[in-house]
């Protein structure tokens, strides 16, 4: 049986295009667009692509625990998929025009995922967690192998900066390639896969990934072919990590095995557990709690590691599956409801 | 025991450094669009302390090689600045310790925050090679001086040439493997090796070069087994039993750290080490391994790397070598490692390339100026002149065998009966890809 999440609400689309969240969100859009103009703040707008590359990620990753109820433990093979295809695609072919790289590393995470969703999705709960692992695992020692020359081990590949539709924008220094272009790239694709994955998880496929999740026997016999939805949900959360994956290789600049490792999707999922995997945005804050949490935890203690562990189990233990987002707006209800009631 | 940094006055040491620079191409080519003033008219030294963030493991398990980094930096800093500070008149303050085990995300992040706040004049340190890989370019992009000082990948500037800020001091592991080469290239008795080494890029390179430079300078000797272990390996039993069956002439390892003690430990016990003929340890290997085992240590053992970084190696000759190891002895109640040893010459580099770099303009250097100032620099280390071929080092490999048989006082082995193999029978010639020289290595 799967475990089970809070049912979602099932609002009319257009209701939720006039409704505050959707106002709200458009408003952060719009301050995240002008921050770096505004502010001029070179690391502040890495830290923003930072979170936003795994924001993507997590929105993918959640695709699969939230609506489907499978918990991955092989995530990080769809992210760096991503990456190192980004990068050995631009060093085989000469390709340097970033939109194509970014579909073929799409393309590429999509097949991966493919693959390992066909082995994995007839098994459940720890077995689907453990050969999602496996399966990803060996993706990971294939590029700490180097086989084929084309990761060069676990010293990692550099990442060259892509050209923009033969707009040589790489040839901008690299504060002013991130801040003046490359920034606003993550940032629209983010609003896009944001827009995408709510009206794509709202449409009946969406329903029917969470109708598998609350009930798989129920589903089962209603007549959907529930592993072959599975697979879908697979696919598409791969192609999505993949997406975040291959904007990130171009943030950080440089890639190694370790972002296939599964101490990655170990990160990806606990993004997704703190912001709240049962809820629609919670990964995209928990992606932006957890590197922050990290930054900060890194410049005032040594004892990162267990500030970090000890966030997670207070968030675990006292706000489950709903995260810091599922508990902002459990609290904002209780908090409308009381307003109300007096 | 006071810090020796230098016999010479500084009068005699500015007119030295500056007929060193005089010889050089690149940095001279940019110190010297500026004007030159005299030695006493040193205008310009900033007032606040010279800002360095130090980088390196705080925590995981290369952490044992990044406290010996702290300490040294720590120790050393203070040195330099009860003498004044840097060309004796400013001093150094560590602003920031980054710890290199949150990932090259967030060093890269640091970098950008570094750069863009102006609050750091230079990083140092770094012991992933993979981690210098990737922060080395950015700092580089960033402008921000990044004194690189104990990753060995002969990567770095095969991959980077154009690194205007960012500077090498320590050797490559080029250096240790081919070192390792020389080694056996004297052994009359050795037909077959054995090599075990961390299944990562270091273990890959070192047994790549070793294997590929062996068949090249004693094509008589067969690699009859390459064995990998993971980092932070536990169980080394099945290799143990592995090697002591195989019974080879001689076993190459380049484990570093804790893996090499653990692995050396689990030999003895297993009897590795009487079925092989000689084992060369060849990753960074002494003090700090010799303590960790007591006295267990088998005697047909060499131990060593990438550079003379041995307690007792040169001690006597050399002033500075003597300090620096009995004021890490008296602080930390320990033989300094070659965590501790890479910092000081590091350290060392900084000091000199700026005293250097005064003496040529009469001003305090701009970033760009201060890392060509370091650029060809050479001094005295323990394995003698310590050598930077532009922007990175040419170490020599030093090996020794452990003995008993010493007066400094601590109750473990350290090595003795040195074996000196000059940097340029271990590093490839200048613009010469370190794969493709060791390819059509020659024998000595």
């Amino acid at each position: 049986m799967s475990t089970r999440f809070p049912t979602f609400q099932n609002v009319e689309i257009r209701e939720s295009l006039l409704n505050w969240r959707l106002l709200a969100a458009v408003g952060l859009f719009v301050v995240l667009a002008l921050y770096p103009a505004v502010t001029g703040n070179a690391y502040h707008t890495r830290l923003l692509a930072w979170m936003m590359c795994f924001a993507i990620a997590a929105l993918g990753f959640n695709i699969v625990l939230g609506y489907t109820g499978l918990l991955s433990f092989g995530h990080a093979a769809f992210f760096g998929t991503g990456m190192y295809t980004v990068v050995i695609v631009m060093n085989a072919t000469g390709i340097t025009d970033l939109l194509v790289l970014v579909v073929l590393a799409m393309i590429a995470a999509g097949v991966v995922g493919a693959i390992i969703g066909a082995l994995s999705v007839k098994t459940h709960e720890i077995y689907f967690a453990l050969l999602t692992l496996a399966l990803a695992q060996l993706l990971y020692v294939l590029a700490v192998r180097d086989v084929g020359g084309l990761t060069r081990g676990t010293d990692g590949i550099g990442v060259s900066r892509p050209d923009f539709f033969g707009v040589p924008v790489s040839e901008l220094s690299a504060t002013v390639y991130l801040v003046g272009f490359y920034y606003y790239v993550i940032l629209t694709f983010l609003a896009a896969t944001i827009v995408a994955l709510w009206f794509v998880l709202r449409s009946p496929f969406g329903l029917t990934l969470k109708m598998i999740r609350e009930n798989e026997t129920r589903a089962e016999m209603t007549g959907v072919p529930v592993l072959r939805y599975r697979l879908y949900s697979m696919i598409l959360s791969a192609t999505v990590v993949g997406l975040g994956g291959a904007l990130y290789a171009i943030v950080v600049g440089h890639i190694t095995p370790e972002y296939l490792d599964w101490t990655m999707s170990g990160e990806i999922v606990f993004m997704a557990l703190l912001g709240g995997i049962g809820t629609f945005l919670g990964p995209v804050i928990g992606a932006g709690g957890f590197i922050l949490l990290q930054e900060l935890a890194l410049a005032y203690t040594e004892y990162w590691h267990f500030t970090m562990g000890l966030v997670l189990f207070v968030i675990v233990l006292t706000l489950r599956e709903k995260g810091v987002w599922g508990g902002v707006k459990t609290l904002a209800t209780r908090v409308a409801d009381r307003r109300d009631d007096q | 025991m006071p810090y020796k940094r230098s016999g010479l006055s500084r009068r005699g040491y500015l007119k030295g450094a500056a007929a060193v620079g005089a010889a050089t191409t690149l940095a001279g080519c940019a110190l010297l669009d500026d004007d030159i003033g005299d030695e006493g008219d040193v205008d310009g030294i900033p007032d606040e302390p010279f800002r360095i963030a130090h980088l390196t493991f705080e925590s995981g398990p290369p952490a044992f090689y990044g406290e010996e980094a702290a300490n040294a930096v720590d120790m050393l800093v203070d040195q330099i600045n009860d003498d004044g500070g840097l060309i004796g008149e400013r001093e150094i303050e560590i602003v920031d310790r980054i710890d290199e085990d949150a990932g090259p995300d967030s060093l890269i992040s640091d970098v950008q925050s570094m750069a863009q706040e102006g609050d750091v004049d230079m990083m140092m340190g770094i012991i992933s090679s993979a981690h210098a890989l990737a922060v080395a370019p950015e700092a580089n992009d960033q402008q921000l001086p990044f004194l690189v000082t104990i990753p060995g990948t002969y990567q770095l500037y095969e991959e980077n040439p154009d690194m205007d800020y960012v500077v090498r001091t320590c050797g490559t592991n080029a250096a240790g493997a081919i070192g390792g080469v020389r080694m056996v290239e004297q052994m009359d008795d050795v037909e077959t090796v054995m090599t075990h080494d961390h299944d990562y890029a270091w273990g890959h390179d070192h047994q790549e070069m070793f294997t590929s430079a062996l068949e090249q300078v004693r094509p008589d000797i067969e690699v009859i087994d390459s064995r990998y272990t993971d980092l932070g390996e536990t169980d080394y039993s099945a290799h143990v039993s592995a090697i002591a069956d195989a019974e080879p002439d001689l076993l190459f390892s380049s484990l570093w750290g804790g893996d090499t003690a653990t692995f050396v430990s689990q030999g003895v016990d297993g009897g590795m080490f009487d079925a092989v003929g000689e084992a060369l340890l060849v990753g960074d290997t002494g003090a700090p391994l010799l303590r960790n085992l007591g006295p267990d240590m088998p005697e047909n053992v060499w131990l060593g790397g990438r550079g003379g970084y041995q307690p007792n190696y040169r001690y006597d000759e050399d002033d500075g070598h003597q300090a620096f190891v009995d004021d890490y002895y008296d602080q930390y109640d320990q033989l300094p490692g070659w965590g501790a040893y890479h910092e000081w010459v590091a350290l060392q580099a900084l000091e000199q390339g700026i005293e250097r770099a005064v003496s040529i303009i009469g001003d305090w250097p701009n970033d760009e100026q201060l890392m060509a100032s370091m650029h060809d620099l050479s001094f005295e280390t323990p394995h003698g002149q310590h050598t930077m071929r532009g922007p990175q080092a040419a170490a020599p490999a030093v090996f020794g065998r452990p003995t008993d048989d010493h007066d400094f006082p601590v109750d473990h082995q350290l090595p003795t009966d040195f074996e000196f193999i000059a940097a340029a029978d271990v590093n490839p010639p200048e613009d010469v890809p370190t794969m493709d020289w060791v390819d059509e290595i020659e024998p000595l």
